[in-house]
């Protein structure tokens, strides 16, 4: 998603307040019209009784292709991200594919212990022993799970 | 020690009850003219006490959470759309979710692995028991 703008205490347009709602198509298709000018806009507001400084207009202009830009970001997003989890729906269903939750295990107890030679060099505190602790026995915990549910893939022989 | 006046104001507004929420977000966080102070105002005619910068703090909240749940939304529909129209089932959704979190779970380790094994980084314990709780996580 776009990056969060700040929200703004009031967030209404005067036109709007004052335009009849059955006319607020019609005006966001004449200002967002390619070649339209802010003063046609104004005079069709005045003749329909909205007298708005035409600074107004134009701000609302703004506000309108600012709308429009953040509405397109925003549906190429939705695509981009319905198209990914189809995708991945679609390599999900291939039975050959590796076990990554099994490899992520490994890799993690790896991690852990590349950490633990690193240690060696670092003045460590009795409290982030014990976190470093917690956190081995976590890995180890999930490791034990994940061994667990995994099949055997080599079952004994009989002979 | 009493918590903080803005943290126990949003709470406060948390814990509206659900008749008073949903006529508050209607009535009042739903109207782009209403400002804060009439935000405030309409709250305290409710005999709801709260600061104009817990109001804010809220309705900037409420706001951004509205915009989220669109998005959401938006996603869940287009997906469901594409996945018809591929002859993708809602299992093969599900699984293909279970998928991409294995997949981003393992990248993430796999870069803690190459900064620590390369760059000579030590992971904190705090990553490590993240790195748990997400592996956890998937297995179940």
């Amino acid at each position: 998603m776009p990056r969060q703008k700040r929200t703004r205490t009031v967030r209404h347009r005067v036109i709007l307040d004052r335009l009849d709602p059955v006319h607020h198509p019609a005006l966001e298709e004449l200002l967002l019209r390619k070649g339209s000018h802010a003063k046609v806009a104004r005079a069709w507001l005045a003749a329909l009784g909205v007298h708005v400084p035409l600074g107004t207009v134009c701000r609302y202009r703004d506000h309108l292709l600012a709308e429009r830009q953040r509405r397109r970001w925003r549906d190429a997003e939705v695509e981009d991200e319905a198209w990914t989890a189809v995708r991945y729906a679609e390599i999900a269903r291939d039975d050959d594919l590796p076990d990554f939750t099994a490899a992520s295990v490994t890799l993690c107890q790896m991690l852990m212990m590349e950490t633990v030679l690193r240690l060696r060099n670092v003045d460590l505190t009795p409290q982030l022993l014990r976190q470093y602790i917690d956190a081995l026995m976590a890995i180890h915990e999930v490791d034990a799970r994940s061994r667990l549910r995994r099949p055997d893939p080599s079952p004994p022989s009989l002979n | 020690m009493p918590a903080p006046r803005g943290r126990a104001a949003v709470m406060k507004l948390d814990r509206l009850p659900a008749g008073l929420r949903d006529r508050y977000e209607r009535e009042v966080l739903s109207k782009p003219a209403t400002t804060n102070r009439a935000a405030r105002e309409w709250l305290a005619a409710e005999g709801v006490r709260v600061s104009i910068a817990a109001v804010a703090r809220h309705r900037a909240r409420f706001l951004r959470d509205r915009e989220r749940r669109t998005y959401l939304a938006a996603v869940e529909a287009r997906t469901a759309e594409l996945a018809a129209r591929v002859g993708v089932t809602p299992e093969d959704l599900v699984a293909g979710a279970r998928l991409r979190a294995q997949l981003a779970v393992f990248k993430q380790i796999r870069a803690a692995f190459e900064a620590t094994h390369r760059a000579s980084r030590i992971t904190p314990p705090q990553e490590l028991l993240a790195f748990a709780a997400a592996l956890r996580t998937l297995v179940g």
